[in-house]
């Protein structure tokens, strides 16, 4: 276990800029938060009412280098077909929000 | 003595039934010792009779179960819900007293409009639908000429406010604030940046406890208050450090009159002998589960108990034997994280410290330690917030301390930005239930910043200095009157629960509840949709899939989640950067911010001068003090010094002295105490109001806004209320 | 069986937070200035340094065994409930002389301002009727107040009073036999005044001995009173049928 934190630890420090700000990205988080709500959240939330209902997602539902995984491999995602309209300046808005406000940031946010 | 019909009672006692608090207890929880009403009474009574209602307190925070008595729609009298464990079955004088918070003379009975100039206290009643027009009207201006972030959102502490934060999101600004940027900010973010989250003190099941910035028999916390007298049966220890004879002082084991805003020093020392004499787990603490403990132990070498007793006060021997005790009895033992730590300029770094003490303790999610947060199961209904392209990037006040809360902001800072317009304007103000012309240090810098401001609409029960000072002034309903969302709430490890309140009796005068007021604005600003729904159906939202807890809140005034207390984390990661406790933190090195406290020596006051520290009574909470009940055991602020100074000034107790700062002035009454540092001066807070319909407290004492100037903590933007240093002056 | 109410107080754990104070104030509105209970204190000794401490000693009417404000009671209005152990006051036999005011040594009683009659606590009588504990005891946060009937064996008085030791805090000149029963170790002890009775009833038992004339001549008129206590009171419990349980 011991071992596990250490490599959750590099991968954490790997994957973030450290800095105490909220926005760590150039990405703008207030309006990735926006587009989140818009885009994500309809089946993402705690009683999904989106076409295809999933579990809760804000950014306290993940750690940094969660968000970080989940942004790189978004193909593997089974939403992906829905990522594809939204552009990539409005994506780097959402990592941007997220990565802000995950767990293990200096403010995690739940998404109301 | 059941069976009997004596003459006097003809009803029976009914023995304490503690079965409703005993199956949601859990094992191990202390069982409340009173009585249970027979049943919870609803619809029509004849005349003369008396029903009970279950509804939640509001005269402080901490949401205590209440029972309230109604007898010919009048609320006579409320007492404790002895089912909720919260609060341990009881009922605060605070809360005794909330029948004259609804049946306040002073009470605002419908809406008004300012005529005069502001604070002239010249008003015309308006009509709701004209109050509502006009505010509409008004946000909507200042909306489009200084784009939506141009409106300060301050939604107050309330059951409610969540209402008034839906409401600043779907109108567009980011400009929204706490009261908690007055109070508990530098608490929080200390714990967020050691342990990840913000713990709660297992006080119950804890053998050792120091009480250093805090003062909780007087503040009233739930369960804490309580729960030190039923630790300290079972052999805690309860070490407090005040400069102050506070009650908490008064009856704790040892009390320590620390010299003010050293108490860095006394908890690095602590650490030291704790390093030094390797007092802390090996296996499970450090250096395993801590990230930077090596770079401490150097840190720390400096900070011997004999080095630190000349910072505090506090002798060697006793620090040394402190940190021997409370190593021994860990990781049953802690450091109490407080509540206000609006202090000093280095309050984050203080707490930062009390934190760290408890990370080498060990006792994070542990029995009688710091408590990770609790599922209650609650939810947050959804809501759409919008986008304008011409908002600003960032809150107002954004990137002035490096540690701000981005949903708290920095309500000091704030009004900074808003006097010098820097970066961009903010030009109306939307008040729900917070008083920062009492409450927040340097009035009349608050006046400062209003009178750059167009436009304030101020919710209160009463015309408080602020609802004094604004433009409309809505009157809101008491908590008794309202239909309130559910509230989920943790109580230390006695529970992780909910409530809702219903209300005890309808809206008095023209009171209206903050949920009606933003429902009506949203129709008339084009957002209606973000408030088309009723109470009830926002409530069955929050509580879906939660079984039973609407009914346990209908029958029994609150609900249980008996989700796990101790061993949350079972070895998965902290929700910190590096997974583990923080004794080093990475993120404020890269900010340009000590990684590990560094202690500074606080200023201090030149001869003839005084350190002015605030704080409060078992009977008021902050402001809330214009109560008949109440101020019946304080009429005025006094100002607390200790004779030694006052008397080689030629001052005598009870003597009437100008008290002076750079921020204001104002009147006290001297009463001496030996229970004080000698260079240190206390006073209450909540008096010297300038609205004459604060009848019972204006022009009586002074108000810690008045005389505090403002400093904050450089690291989360919170006040710091420690830092103000006064002149005394005998008045002819 | 005829119960005997009391009261057994762990004054160790008061924190003085006025909330019987403002319960009891409420339930019984009672006026601004006048208090039927009240929280007394030590004086602190700075020079204890670390172990410098103060005890708070919350109090109200100790419904006295030998209550000497029903001896000084010249109408009879003044009574203890022998079904109850309570001292209740009848207001309608009230003469308002104030001679029970002066007659209790720990100032238990004050005389309403607009009522014209004294008044003082009753263990919250109407709340017992509802099954429901007096006030003061209902709302303590720490629950330093623990209420119940010492006749009855199970309770937890008793209990207390069997398992813990107990003091009273008594008048010196008189004992009062007070039924307030205090964890030892409490403090303040010194604080009861004397018992001062009308100059009326010096006169008429001044030439008998001091002693005999409180032991004789007042418990005389004390036991006329209950007496006729009785004849007026004995249907006293009748609302009590209209009253809703709650």
């Amino acid at each position: 276990m011991k071992k596990m934190i250490v490599m959750s630890m590099a991968a954490v420090i790997f994957a973030s800029q450290i800095g105490i700000a909220l926005a760590m990205f150039d990405g703008n988080p207030r309006k990735g938060r926006f587009i989140f709500r818009q885009e994500c959240r309809p089946c993402h939330m705690e009683n999904p009412i989106g076409p295809e209902p999933a579990h809760y997602l804000g950014p306290d539902a993940k750690r940094q280098a969660e968000w970080a995984e989940v942004f790189q491999n978004k193909e593997e995602l089974p939403c992906f077909e829905h990522w594809k309209d939204v552009s990539a300046d409005d994506l780097n808005d959402v990592f941007t929000y997220l990565h802000g406000g995950a767990a293990d940031s200096p403010t995690p946010e739940k998404c109301g | 003595m059941k069976d009997k019909m004596p003459p006097l009672s003809r009803r029976k006692f009914l023995k304490t039934s503690l079965a409703a608090a005993a199956i949601s207890a859990g094992a191990g929880s202390p069982l409340v010792k009173s009585l249970v009403p027979r049943a919870h009474a609803s619809g029509a009574r004849p005349p003369g009779q008396i029903t009970s209602h279950y509804t939640a307190c509001d005269m402080c925070f901490n949401r205590c179960g209440m029972i309230a008595r109604v007898q010919n729609g009048v609320i006579t009298k409320i007492d404790p819900n002895p089912a909720f464990l919260k609060s341990r079955g009881m009922l605060c004088a605070r809360g005794n007293a909330a029948t004259k918070h609804i049946y306040d003379p002073d009470r605002l009975k419908y809406p008004l409009r300012r005529a005069g100039k502001r604070g002239e206290g010249k008003w015309e009643r308006i009509s709701w639908e004209e109050a509502l027009d006009y505010t509409a009207e008004k946000l909507l201006e200042i909306g489009e000429k200084y784009t939506r972030c141009g409106v300060m959102f301050i939604p107050g502490s309330d059951m409610q406010s969540q209402f008034v934060n839906r409401f600043a999101e779907v109108f567009g600004s980011y400009n929204i604030t706490s009261h908690e940027t007055l109070c508990l900010l530098s608490k929080n973010r200390a714990y967020l940046d050691t342990i990840g989250e913000v713990p709660y003190p297992d006080v119950y099941y804890s053998k050792y406890i120091i009480v250093a910035g805090a003062n909780p028999f007087e503040a009233f916390i739930t369960p804490d208050t309580m729960d030190f007298f039923e630790a300290r049966k079972n052999g805690c220890k309860i070490i407090v450090l005040d400069p102050r004879f506070t009650k908490t002082a008064a009856m704790a084991d040892e009390w320590y009159q620390i010299k003010p805003g050293t108490d860095m020093a006394f908890f690095l020392a602590l650490c030291h002998v704790i390093a030094k004499e390797e007092l802390y787990e090996a296996e499970g603490c450090c250096p395993v589960n801590t990230y930077g403990f090596e770079e401490f132990f150097l840190h720390i070498r400096k900070y011997t108990p004999e080095w630190a007793e000349k910072e505090c006060g506090i002798p060697a021997q006793d620090i040394a034997r402190i940190a021997r005790e409370i190593a021994a009895a860990a990781p049953a033992a802690m450091v109490y994280p407080g509540r206000r730590t609006s202090d000093y300029e280095d309050s984050t770094q203080i707490r930062r410290a009390m934190a760290i003490t408890n990370a080498l303790l060990n006792n994070f999610d542990k029995p009688g330690g710091l408590l990770a947060i609790r599922e209650v199961g609650v939810k947050t209904p959804y809501y759409d917030v919008p986008w304008y392209d011409d908002n600003p990037f960032d809150r107002v006040e954004a990137g002035l301390v490096p540690g701000l809360i981005d949903h708290e902001g920095s309500f000091q800072l704030m009004r900074e930005a808003i006097i010098s317009g820097e970066p961009y304007p903010i030009k109306g103000w939307f008040n729900f239930k917070t008083n920062f012309m009492q409450t927040a240090a340097n009035r009349n810098k608050t006046i400062e910043m209003i009178d750059h401001l167009e436009f304030i609409v101020n919710i209160d029960i009463a015309m408080t200095d602020t609802a004094w000072y604004s433009d409309v002034v809505l009157p809101g309903a008491s908590f008794l009157e309202r239909k309130d969302p559910v509230s989920a709430l943790q109580g230390s490890s006695a529970c992780a629960c909910a409530v809702f309140r219903d209300p005890v009796v309808p809206e008095m005068f023209e009171s209206r509840s903050p949920f009606w007021i933003c429902k009506e604005l949203s129709k008339r600003m084009g957002l209606a949709d973000s408030f088309d729904f009723t109470i009830d159906e926002y409530r069955r939202q929050q509580v879906d899939g939660l079984e039973g807890a609407m009914e346990a809140m209908e029958n029994m005034g609150v609900y249980y989640n008996p989700s796990k207390t101790y061993g949350i984390y079972a070895g998965s990661p902290l929700k910190t950067l590096t997974g583990v406790k923080e004794i080093f933190n990475q993120r404020y090195e890269a900010s340009g911010v000590d990684p590990m406290p560094v202690y500074r020596r606080p200023k201090q006051p030149a001869e003839n001068q005084f350190r002015l520290v605030v704080g409060r009574t078992a009977f008021f909470t902050h402001s809330n003090t214009n109560n008949e009940l109440l101020t019946e055991f304080m009429e005025e602020n006094t100002l607390n010094i200790h004779p030694e100074p006052a008397t080689r000034m030629g001052l005598s107790d009870g003597d009437l002295v100008e008290v002076k700062s750079k921020a204001g002035q104002g009147r006290l009454r001297l009463e001496f105490t030996e229970g004080i540092e000698k260079q240190t001066v206390y006073t209450a807070t909540g008096f010297g109001a300038l609205s004459p319909e604060m009848s019972l407290v204006h022009n009586k004492g002074a108000s810690i806004s008045e005389l505090l100037e403002d400093y904050h903590d450089e690291i989360s933007g919170n006040m710091a209320m420690h830092e103000t240093f006064v002149s005394i002056r005998k008045v002819a | 069986m005829k119960k005997k109410y009391c009261m057994v107080i762990d004054s160790s754990v008061c924190i003085d937070c006025k909330g019987c104070m403002v319960s009891c104030k409420v339930q019984h509105k009672v006026p601004r200035g006048r208090w039927r209970n009240w929280i007394k204190h030590t004086e602190p000794d700075f020079t204890m340094g670390k172990h410098t401490f103060v005890h708070f000693q919350p109090g109200n009417c100790m419904q006295c065994d030998n209550p000497t404000c029903v001896y000084a009671c010249p109408s009879g209005a003044t009574y203890k409930d022998e079904e109850t152990g309570i001292v209740h006051i009848n207001e309608g036999l009230c003469i308002g002389c104030g001679n029970c005011v002066v007659a209790c040594p720990y100032g238990a009683r004050y005389r309403h301002p607009e009522k014209r009659v004294p008044d003082k606590c009753d263990f919250c009588r109407d709340r017992l009727d509802m099954g429901l504990l007096p006030a003061c005891v209902d709302t303590c946060p720490t629950k330093a107040r623990t209420f119940g009937d010492m006749n009855d064996p199970d309770s937890e008085v008793s209990r207390l009073l069997r398992d813990r030791e107990t003091v009273r805090v008594v008048s010196k000149p008189v004992d009062t036999e007070p039924n307030l029963f205090y964890m030892a170790g409490v403090m303040p002890l010194d604080w009861p005044g004397p018992v001062e009775y009308p100059a009326a009833y010096r006169a008429m038992t001044g030439f008998v001995n001091p002693l005999v004339k409180i032991a004789v001549g007042l418990s005389g008129l004390g036991v006329a009173a209950m007496f006729l206590k009785q004849i007026f009171t004995s249907d006293e419990t009748s609302e009590d049928d209209s009253r809703e349980e709650v």
